[in-house]
């Protein structure tokens, strides 16, 4: 660490994190659909030429482990100098098939100087339901267009038959264009600045600032484990149903941390299932991240370093290590939730202070009619803490995006939102309450296809400490309950109401 | 000035536009007028700036919002666009504004107190000056140089 004072590292730190916050903004001026200009369902992210992360902007936890293994996918693939790879393949590199990830390897002068990622979930990607969330899909196949890493871009050139062949391949193609056109205008700002501070301050400068940073991140993150002491436990918590049956899911997990390193092993958790709540290995890796991440102060760069002192062991056959050909969709989205929850409450029976309970699940609602697909996923109740009140309305855990603006939505689509409204006591009692829920009801305006991927409609989220639990959620179609997983036609005047569960409280009232 | 508009731009024609500019253009005085049209493809969610004169008609202005739009993102999209507001300004010769020190004290290189008064000190690291509203920390190595309309520059020894 030559030359790299803790006030050195955290100018090193700004200046790269700055670049991948600008990807962020090229990103969501330039693309087309609600779900990433609005929501900033995207996460973007810059890589030294070993493929090492030195910077993540913060948009979305669930990408955070995840976009180093698109870069290493890409890295496997050969690419030269200035080539552009798109992918999805959740067994190559990619988490869910609607987030379309683009990796560019940066040019200097004829020589790779890093990788410039963007991933981004778009409202389709073709399969067996519009926008491609589906419920009751059994094979990956049926999900969507899957593209393991292809070189869209090779020799400055576009691939003009490959994205042809994309956007034959899903049911907005025009939107799909356009966002991804914005993907790769946000790579070119991630290379553009990689170059110009490489430029600037020396390309030696920068790989020692690289390597210092990661560094310090995880030397921060194992003085923190450190702090914890030696300690070990288990916990246990269920996903309700795979989207094929009922029957709930067991999580389960053995946590220990020794010497400031921290070993997640996952025995017990149920094997891969029929329905699409499972997930490849990488989306465990983000919530184990994301759990670590928020036991850190503020200030710790999010980079590839944070991730060193964690070892993630799963039996051969697991729900979260999922392997071709499972279906994945909800696994990204639903089970990355649970597995935080599950990592918690292991903390917590440990004895280190958490959070109690939040709302558990990203309430996935996906409406597809004719020539237009939505996507979007809704706030809820946070769970309260020793330090105060959960936060309502918000998302929580793995999700990190914003809500769609109703102006936005209802120009956008054939849809209007009668209610949008905090859900007043759904939190959980307590010495601190959990945070509130939200409903939303929306009115379709023609006939439409409706897709709900949703958790914690059976098993509350609980409190701690003697709080109260959060109240469960609830799906409705024209007043009458759904299940928690479902795909349902919709005519218009049509009324889908969603109740999203509350975080739990903390501590007897 | 500005104007909502939300617009598509072929339904914009020439005498549309001059309307538009000319409604602006009535609500304030100033010898130099200039009018922008914030302009975005129909499906973004943010504008980009484009200027424009009246005279030209809504398939101009897409033009200029096209070439705008890949100088800034590096595409274009083949997709119609929505004018969402036009805005004008209209300025006038100003007043020539002139900084420059003011204060009561004479500069103390030994107290190294600016309080804003007429000086050309320059002052060598490691050392701290006190400023009115702040303090200056000048580190090993630099050098603060008092500038003539007020502040300091500081600059590092090769």
């Amino acid at each position: 660490m030559s030359g790299f004072d803790p006030l050195a590292i955290r100018v090193f730190a700004s200046s790269v994190a700055m670049i991948a916050e600008e990807m962020g903004a090229v990103l969501t001026r330039g693309s087309l659909s609600p779900n990433i200009r609005e929501r900033r369902d995207a996460s973007c992210a810059l890589f030294d030429p070993d493929g090492r992360m030195i910077a993540q902007a913060a948009h979305i936890p669930v990408h955070l482990g995840a976009m180093p293994e698109a870069v290493r996918a890409v890295r496997a693939r050969g690419p030269r100098p200035g080539d552009v790879f798109l992918l999805n393949d959740p067994y190559h590199g990619g988490s869910h098939l609607p987030d379309l990830t683009m990796v560019e390897a940066i040019d200097e002068g004829g020589r790779t100087a890093g990788f410039a990622a963007v991933r981004a979930h778009h409202a389709d990607v073709g399969g067996m339901s519009p926008g491609s969330m589906p419920f009751g899909a059994t094979e990956l196949v049926q999900e969507g267009l899957v593209l393991p890493p292809v070189r869209l871009v090779a020799g400055g050139v576009l691939d003009e038959s490959l994205l042809a062949l994309v956007l034959a391949n899903v049911r907005t193609p025009d939107e799909r264009r356009g966002d991804l056109a914005a993907q790769q205008s946000a790579c070119r700002a991630g290379a553009a600045g990689w170059l110009a501070l490489r430029a600037r301050e020396g390309v030696a400068h920068v790989e020692a600032g690289a390597s210092a940073l990661l560094d310090y991140s995880e030397r921060r993150a194992v003085a923190r484990l450190r702090e914890l002491g030696d300690i070990e436990a288990g916990a246990e918590d269920f996903l309700e149903g795979d989207g094929v049956t009922d029957a709930l899911v067991p999580l389960r997990v053995r946590l220990r941390v020794r010497d400031g390193r921290l070993t997640l092993d996952f025995a017990g958790t149920s094997p891969r299932v029929r329905g699409n709540v499972n997930c490849p290995v990488a989306v465990a890796r983000a919530a184990a991240l994301f759990v670590l991440r928020s036991l850190l102060d503020d200030d710790v760069p999010t980079n590839d370093g944070i991730a060193r002192p964690i070892e993630i062991v799963t039996p051969d056959d697991c729900l979260i290590a999922a392997r071709w050909p499972s279906a994945v969709a909800a696994g990204n989205v639903e089970t990355s939730q649970r597995i935080t929850d599950l990592l918690f409450a292991a903390l917590a029976n440990a004895g280190v202070a958490a959070p109690a309970q939040g709302q558990g699940t990203m309430n996935n609602v996906t409406f597809g009619g004719a020539g237009w697909t939505f996507y979007e996923t809704l706030g809820g109740g946070q769970g309260a803490s020793a330090k105060g009140p959960g936060p309502s309305a918000v998302h929580v855990g793995m999700s990190n995006t914003r809500n769609t603006p109703i102006e936005s939505l209802e120009q956008a689509y054939p849809l209007r939102v009668d209610e949008y409204s905090i859900r007043r006591g759904s939190g959980g009692r307590g010495r601190e309450h959990g945070g509130e829920g939200v409903v939303r009801r929306y009115r379709v305006l023609e006939r439409c296809t409706v897709t709900l991927l949703t958790e914690r409609r059976v098993r509350a989220p609980r409190g701690s400490h003697g709080g109260g639990d959060g109240a469960t959620g609830r799906n409705l179609l024209n007043g009458e309950p759904l299940p928690s997983k479902c795909r349902i036609e919709m005519k218009a005047g049509d009324v889908l109401t969603i109740e999203t569960p509350g975080g739990g409280g903390y501590g007897a009232a | 000035m500005a104007a909502s508009v939300m617009q598509r731009t072929g339904a914009l024609d020439v005498e549309r536009v001059r309307t538009l500019a000319a409604a602006l253009a009535a609500q304030v005085e100033g010898a130099v007028r200039a009018w922008t049209a914030r302009t975005r493809y129909v499906g973004q969610g943010y504008e980009l700036d484009v200027p424009f004169t009246p005279g030209e008609d809504g398939p101009a202005i897409a033009r200029h919002f096209a070439e705008r739009h890949r100088v800034r993102y590096g595409f274009v999209l083949e997709r119609e666009v929505e004018v969402v507001a036009v805005r004008h300004t209209a300025s006038a010769q100003a007043e020539v504004v002139r900084f420059a020190r003011h204060g009561v004290s004479a500069w103390n290189s030994q107290a190294l107190v600016d309080d804003g008064s007429p000086c050309d000190a320059e002052v060598a690291g490691e050392a701290v000056i006190t400023l009115p509203d702040a303090t200056l920390f000048v580190a090993n190595g630099w050098t603060a140089r008092a500038v003539a309309l007020g502040g300091w520059m500081l600059e590092r020894a090769p």
